[in-house]
């Protein structure tokens, strides 16, 4: 198994009833409450629990993007990424991911994601995503044409990537004379991708479609079953079959010595939970056009409070209840996630620390016990369920390079 | 179009256009409110959104949402103008009326002020205790500045 350390970096220091009294915190919520001292602060200190987590044995560490909203101090995942190629030796760098759509040059992407791969040695793992609604309008991106952007992207990125330059690309959305990048990654044939997502069939039969591992974000083990469903039929289509190496799963865990402390800093998942979900008009989340047609009509209901929210607004004690949320000591900790690697099966596995305004010395001990007494036993069981990561699995990086599929070894001759 | 055919209108009626950026202000974002705010600021007069949409059922909704999304498919930026315009309506031969309502919170009437200016042959008629949807919210009105100005010599 692959076991990773995931943070939102929270911006947690920030008047949080000036929130409150605006009534959203997010896309519109003014950065003039944003304090850059303390953003300083943070980021230094986000900077230096990585580096502790890698030290402590974490297998990677886990980044992602988001913008105008003080839940996620990462404004850009590769900045962070590259900080970490440098001063990490041996953590694989996730992203996940990269908001595709968002980027006007998938060209100048590719070549950050080559360099961040060649100073790390070869140690990226450069995830992709749509980027959620919010995100588009922070960008000034049509949410429109997302979908499309998020393919297109990822093509030309992925021709780059193996096929010698230079070339022209004349696209529907992205439109290059000369395609000639002079920073290509080392890893072959090309970086591993991997795509979070939780709502989406669409992305999770594209994925499937690609070869490429899903990993679901702290969606419910049954969500997460139906979504393993859906990309091991999707899989079947395309000629393999889905293993522990195609799935992924993130899930927020919060440790400590004690349980009732560890119950007292998980309820800090909540901060983002209320934030991010209850403090943020729904057509920022979902701006017309963005999400499947087939939502629209049960969409336009809740958007409108004619409906409730599709997703629950389950409870701190709910969602410890339903193993969304695992708060406790090692021990604890450890056989509520061997129950739940035996329920979902991942190969990957990232695990959410620390959230909302959990302290830095409490932040510091919940990385040295996950990593070093959690991760290796859960390491060890999923050894014995035979939960392969993508590496240890020899899994191919694309479809177009497996070795498994018979029509394809026809197709060779 | 008028732009584009110099020649081929007579006369241009123009109605809370969007279409140019306005000097003062910024065209209403629908983008970032809901599907009954963004109505409902259309009109002056609560009571005539009523009068038109009712309760706004679902149905109407998801019209609206459909709307939306084709408004981003075709106007998303700049948005609900075009750069170029202003510099072609000099071009534009069609006398034109300019009608705009006096609290139109969707486009700025300093827009329907701007075509003015930029327009050979044109005028402002301001419509009192109106929003943006002149045709829905006070339709007599409409019909009585459009008809007498087509009807003009």
């Amino acid at each position: 198994m692959h076991l990773m350390y995931f943070t939102e970096q929270p911006m947690a220091a920030y008047d949080a009833q000036e929130g409150l009294k605006y009534g959203a915190t997010a896309l519109t919520f003014s950065n003039s409450h944003y304090n850059s001292i303390e953003g300083s602060r943070l980021y230094n200190e986000y900077l230096e629990e990585y580096i502790l987590a890698e030290e402590c044995g974490a297998d990677g560490i886990m980044l992602n993007e988001h913008h105008n909203a003080p839940f996620c101090m990462q404004a850009r995942t590769n900045m962070f990424g590259a900080i970490l190629a440098a001063v990490t030796n041996r953590v694989k760098i996730v992203f996940l991911g990269n908001p595709l759509p968002l980027s006007d040059n998938p060209v100048q992407l590719s070549e950050e994601l080559a360099m961040i791969d060649m100073i790390s040695k070869g140690r990226l793992v450069s995830g992709f995503v749509r980027g959620g609604g919010q995100e588009q309008l922070a960008n000034g991106v049509n949410p429109a044409y997302n979908r499309e952007r998020f393919i297109e992207a990822h093509d030309l990125i992925q021709k780059i990537w193996t096929e010698p330059g230079p070339f022209r690309w004349e696209g529907t959305h992205y439109q290059h004379r000369v395609v000639n990048p002079w920073a290509i990654p080392m890893q072959k044939p090309y970086p591993r991708v991997w795509i979070p997502g939780v709502l989406s069939k669409e992305t999770v039969i594209w994925t499937a479609q690609q070869r490429y591992p899903y990993i679901a974000l702290n969606t419910s083990p049954e969500a997460t079953k139906q979504i393993w469903d859906t990309y091991s039929k999707a899989a079947a289509d395309v000629g393999y079959t889905a293993g522990p190496e195609n799935f992924g799963y993130l899930i927020r865990v919060h440790v400590q010595d004690t349980e009732e402390k560890a119950l007292q800093n998980a309820r800090q998942f909540m901060w983002m939970q209320g934030e991010f979900t209850g403090l943020a008009h729904p057509v920022w989340a979902n701006p017309s056009g963005y999400f499947s047609p087939s939502g629209r009509r049960n969409f336009v209901q809740f958007a409108t409070g004619r409906a409730k929210n599709p997703r629950g607004q389950p409870t701190f004690e709910e969602q410890v209840k339903d193993t969304m949320i695992i708060a406790g000591t090692p021990a604890q900790v450890i056989e509520r996630l061997k129950w739940l690697i035996e329920q979902t099966r991942p190969g990957i596995m990232g695990i959410w620390g620390n959230d909302g305004t959990v302290s830095k010395e409490d932040r510091r001990r919940c990385i040295e016990l996950l990593c070093r007494e959690v991760m290796p036993a859960i390491r060890e069981h999923g050894a014995k369920l035979g939960l392969k990561d993508p590496w240890e699995a020899n899994a191919p990086v694309h479809l177009r390079y497996s070795t498994d599929i018979p029509v394809q070894r026809a197709a060779a001759e | 179009m008028a732009s584009q055919a110099p020649a081929a209108y007579a006369k241009l009626v123009l109605v809370g256009a969007m279409g140019i950026k306005p000097p003062v202000g910024d065209i209403a974002d629908q983008a970032i409110v809901s599907y009954l705010d963004y109505p409902r600021a259309g009109f002056h007069d609560q009571a005539a959104f009523a009068r038109v949409y009712g309760e706004a059922d679902t149905d109407q909704l998801e019209q609206w949402d459909i709307c939306r999304e084709m408004v981003f498919r075709t106007a998303w930026k700049p948005y609900m103008y075009s750069q170029t315009l202003p510099h072609l309506l000099g071009g534009v031969r069609s006398k034109a009326l300019v009608v705009w309502g006096d609290d139109d919170r969707h486009v700025p009437i300093s827009a329907g002020e701007a075509y003015v200016k930029a327009l050979r042959d044109a005028r402002l008629e301001t419509v009192a205790a109106c929003g943006h949807y002149v045709e829905m919210e006070k339709p007599d009105e409409l019909a009585r500045l459009v008809t007498s100005f087509v009807n003009a010599n």
